[in-house]
């Protein structure tokens, strides 16, 4: 039934490197979360638990296959574009914005699965007009479309740091299918223009979130202080960091969030330079893993989706981090593999399922 | 890796290594610009870290071990609730907190006698505190005891000096000025829960934060609760505070001023003393309410110092349910008071008019029964029409108009009054009553309306349930010509520094009957209060014309006389509600008043009187002894909430 060439081309140094990445997260949760009181499993040991139901969706995609998931992608999409409306209007609150949707005892978050159906839904309209030559600005009207309508809808809940998610991972996979340079430096140009509208949208703490990334001095109560917190205990990390579980700054609650977004200052903290730059390197390998297996995708459906689910782990990582080391503005973005969060974590990881399905068949013809 | 290598030739399927790749040459350049922009973004990030970290690193740990940032959250405090006249009734008053700073301590022997002689705190009390802060640096406060009273802040002021190490700490929480008059419309709070918490935003409320849990705290929590501040602190290693670096201010929730009035109020409590019920009055005009009064009440008070398992036991298993609110969710048989609502239907269906007469011998059979009217002693009431009806509130004329009506037409008009819907206002836990239908009937007991029902109906008995505030809402609609109001509480709503934010505009709805219907009932309301043989007398002001009906709610169908002989006998839990609703002045009208006495007996003898009284209050009328009618043997004795002590208010 399995074919043997399946298991042969599977990239296992892809996992290996997810799973060494995964392992440097778990290890740092036990920190970063051990001075959370409270009875209840705790954080780390919930995120081994994610990881593995990761790992068997990871498996799970892989084998069916990008085919069969893009047969169905029109439909899949809808179905997620449903949901996301569902949240907006039954949508469960938390934390001040609405992004679970209730389905009797599981509790889903849309907005993550809408990644991989602009994904699937995008590689298969390319697909299927099958143009060679790079494309034009009008016909890249529709795509625009389809990443666009999850994205606002996201933007509604609001979740702005997943809804820039989509949009960079949709963007990314277009530009990989090609665009003329001319139609890229007018999308570019109106892009430009349309931010003064884009601003209109945004909340106001998110508004706040950007004014104090650019003059901190404005707000040193709200989100500057996260920000000011975090570069403390990166730089105090130094090279060799003080030391797995002696982070000041983490262990004293000086960091916001710092399970989930910011869980990389306490990784920089505690492990310093050399730490970072592992987990860094790392990452980077993965990313590479990914565009090595999109370059030897055996057609271009499989090269869009392995392109969409490559951007969909570099883009977080780059913004998380440069989140914590103060190069981008503090968005609600978790740095995958290492971040607390469930859906989170096996959303990337079905990411990492669909390179790996396309690696696996990468010498395998399907019937004409 | 090496994306950038020239197309090869093809190689045979399955061989290791790489195969021609299907990258059309443009996919191929963008994959290989991608592969640049990745190596460039993961450079930047480790050369930003390498500059955090390695350059400026120094800088960072000195940062990290001498100049530690805190956040201090400053919680708002809240707005204050003034009556209609500018009376404070809810207000934020200091509470004071007995701590102990262990270092200071001297000798914690010493201290736990001292203490326990002067405030009776005792050494258990003491170590338990103790254990429950181990671990904590020792310049943090311990609490002792929160809630002080005056006695004892006057006690531990005088001795402070033989006390080193205690502490009196201060905040702020709320305190209700008139418990014993507002509780239902003004409420309470309650400490947050876990849900809100999850649900609201951080900036907005943290652990520990107060919300209101019932009346107007609860319905205006957005407005009352006010923005939070922070203050940036330095702190050394200890995690003591070193200096204050940068503050923003807490910023305190609007001031609401009502329009009830506390004069008013208080006249309705005290007319209700030892009555069980609701008194509700309101501008028919434009629907402010002056007076929503529910008896018994409980103590707010109570509530904010935090209420021991005991009392609230106490508080939930008392028969009497004091924490209802009876003007807004009591709900009650109109009784003889739903008359206007026939009346006006039969005039508007034009199934009677002026001069229908119909004939009163004091009962009508009807089917297997006979129906009475309450006059039939007196042999009923003769050759009556609709203005001596709706006077002596005939109850076979109202039987024989309801029969032409039907229940249908009858919940038509019903619903014109404001009947079977909340009334709008904004209070929480308004009860919408019942307007029965036929179709509700055949929904609620899978059984067809009957005829006989309708006679009930028609003078308020059935199925029909109405909240004191409905019933003013009713009357008023007779008292402004026809209108209906929606009830409102909040007059203005206001900043600390005084600027009104303005609040929606009542909504007054368009005419919802014709303005000939409305005056001949509103002559025989007239009637009722002001001629010879109207059941209202009692309710009868010098110089100030009255307008009102009276209604009296059958609880249980019972041969009074036969059981219990004298009516003085009769247990308090049988006897009747005693209805009123009123307007006044008749030619003018400026307020409306709805009273229910649960039990009371008559509406005319009963619940008139205190209606009287509330508009006496209104119209700066001396006020008269109220002589009800006997309680009967039963009758429960209503406990009364203490004033709030003068000075130490109450506290979180």
């Amino acid at each position: 039934m399995i074919d043997r060439r399946l298991v042969t081309n599977f990239d296992w140094l892809l996992l290996m490197l997810v799973l060494a990445v995964g392992a440097c997260g778990v290890i740092n949760l036990y920190s970063a979360a051990s001075s959370f009181s409270g009875g209840g499993t705790p954080v780390y040991l919930k995120q081994i638990y994610w990881f593995g139901l990761g790992l068997l969706v990871m498996l799970a995609v892989a084998m069916v296959g990008v085919q069969r998931l893009s047969s169905i992608a029109f439909p899949l999409y809808a179905l997620v574009v449903l949901m996301l409306i569902a949240v907006l209007l039954w949508g469960r609150v938390i934390g001040g914005s609405q992004r679970w949707l209730a389905l009797g005892p599981i509790v889903l978050q849309p907005s993550e699965l809408a990644r991989l159906a602009v994904i699937l839904v995008l590689a298969q309209y390319f697909q299927r007009r099958d143009q060679n030559q790079p494309y034009r600005l009008y016909q890249l009207v529709l795509p625009l479309g389809l990443a666009l309508l999850p994205a606002l809808l996201i933007l509604k809940e609001p979740d702005l740091g997943t809804a820039l998610l989509v949009l960079l991972v949709a963007a990314s996979l277009i530009l990989v299918n090609g665009v003329r340079l001319p139609s890229l430096a007018v999308a570019g140009i109106s892009l430009l223009l349309a931010l003064p509208v884009a601003w209109h949208f945004l909340k106001d703490y998110q508004k706040r979130r950007i004014f104090s990334f650019l003059d901190p001095e404005s707000d040193p109560l709200g989100a500057a202080y996260h920000l000011i917190q975090s570069k403390i205990a990166v730089g105090s990390g130094g090279f060799v960091g003080k030391g797995f579980l002696s982070g000041t700054q983490s262990q004293l609650h000086f960091l916001p969030e710092q399970h989930t977004d910011f869980a990389f200052s306490v990784l920089a903290e505690e492990w310093g330079f050399l730490g970072g730059l592992l987990v860094i390197s790392l990452l980077a390998a993965v990313v590479y893993r990914g565009l090595a297996a999109a370059y030897r995708a055996k057609d271009r459906q499989g090269l869009l989706v392995v392109a969409g689910a490559t951007a969909m782990i570099f883009w977080p990582t780059v913004i998380n981090v440069g989140m914590v080391v103060g190069l981008f503005p503090v968005v609600g973005i978790p740095l995958p593999f290492v971040s607390y969060g469930g859906s989170s974590l096996i959303t990337t990881l079905a990411a990492v399922g669909l390179i790996q399905a396309v690696t696996m068949r990468r010498f395998v013809f399907h019937r004409p | 890796m090496n994306l950038n290598r020239p197309p090869m030739p093809k190689r045979v399927l399955g061989r290791s290594g790489g195969m021609e790749p299907s990258a059309s040459p443009p996919t191929r350049r963008a994959l290989l610009t991608a592969t640049v922009v990745v190596a460039v973004a993961f450079l930047i990030l480790l050369g930003r870290l390498w500059q955090l970290q390695l350059l400026q690193g120094e800088h960072y740990r000195k940062l990290s071990e001498t100049n530690r940032i805190r956040l201090v959250d400053l919680p708002p405090s809240r707005g204050l609730i003034f009556d209609a006249k500018g009376r404070l009734l809810a207000d934020n008053r200091p509470a004071f907190t007995l701590a102990v700073v262990p270092e200071d301590v001297a000798d914690w022997k010493v201290l736990t006698r001292r203490l326990h002689s002067l405030v009776g705190i005792t050494p258990e009390e003491i170590r338990k505190a103790r254990e429950g802060a181990e671990g904590q640096p020792p310049f943090k406060p311990i609490r002792l005891r929160s809630h002080l009273n005056r006695h004892e802040l006057a006690l531990l002021e005088t001795f402070r000096y033989e006390l080193p190490g205690v502490r009196v700490m201060v905040h702020y929480g709320r305190a209700y000025l008139a418990p014993q008059y507002t509780a239902h419309v003004i409420g309470y709070l309650g400490e947050i829960n876990q849900q809100e918490l999850a649900a609201a935003s951080r900036a907005r409320y943290r652990m520990g934060d107060y919300v209101g849990r019932y009346g107007l705290e609860k319905s205006r929590e957005s407005v009352l609760h006010g923005r939070r501040g922070a203050r940036q602190v330095e702190v050394d290693a200890m995690g003591r505070e070193i200096k204050v670096l940068n503050e923003v201010e807490a910023t305190r929730g609007l001031d609401l001023t009502l329009s009830l009035d506390l004069d008013l109020q208080k006249a309705a409590a005290e007319a209700m003393a030892g009555r069980v019920g609701a008194v509700v009055a309101l501008n028919p005009q434009n629907g402010q309410v002056y007076v929503l009064y529910s008896s018994p009440v409980f103590d707010q008070n109570a509530f904010v110092s935090g209420m021991t398992a005991e009392q609230w036991k106490v508080l939930v298993s008392d028969p009497l349910h004091p924490l209802k609110d009876r003007a807004i969710s009591g709900l009650y048989p109109p009784g003889s008071t739903y008359k206007i609502v026939t009346a006006s239907a039969g005039l508007g269906e034009k199934v009677i008019n002026t001069s229908t007469t119909f004939f009163c011998g004091g009962e009508i059979p009807f089917g297997r029964r006979t129906y009475k009217c309450w006059a039939i002693k007196k042999g009923g009431h003769g050759a009556t029409e609709i203005h001596k009806a709706i006077r002596e509130s005939c109850d076979i004329f109202f039987y024989k108009t309801g029969l032409r009506l039907g229940v249908d037409r009858l919940a038509k008009w019903a619903h014109a009054f404001g009947l079977g819907r909340p009334s709008g206002i904004s209070l929480p836990h308004e009860s919408p009553g019942l307007v029965p239908t036929s179709e509700w009937k055949k929904k609620r007991y899978r059984e067809p309306w009957q005829d006989g029902e309708t006679l009930s109906l028609a003078i308020g008995q059935s199925f029909t349930l109405v909240t004191p505030l409905q019933m003013a809402r009713m009357v008023s609609v007779i008292a402004n010509g026809g209108r209906l109001i929606t009830p409102t509480l909040v007059k203005a709503v206001t900043k600390p520094g005084g600027k009104p934010v303005p609040e929606p505009a009542p909504v007054i709805s368009r005419a919802t009957i014709p303005r000939e219907v409305r005056d001949v009932v509103h002559a025989g309301l007239v009637a009722v209060v002001n001629e010879p043989h109207g059941t209202a007398s009692r309710a009868r002001l010098k110089d100030i014309t009255v307008a009102g009906k009276t209604g009296t709610a059958q609880v249980v169908n019972l041969q009074f006389e036969k059981l219990f002989g004298k009516e003085e006998n009769v247990p308090w839990k049988y006897r009747s509600h005693a209805l009123f609703v009123a307007y006044a002045p008749a030619e003018d009208p400026r307020i409306a008043v709805a009273v229910v006495v649960e039990h009371g007996g008559h509406g005319g003898s009963d619940a008139a009187p205190v209606a009287a009284a509330v508009l006496r209050a209104y119209f700066g009328l001396p006020p008269v002894p109220i002589k009800l009618g006997p309680q009967g043997p039963d009758a429960p004795q209503l406990r009364v909430p203490a004033p709030p002590q003068p000075g130490a208010g109450g506290a979180l």
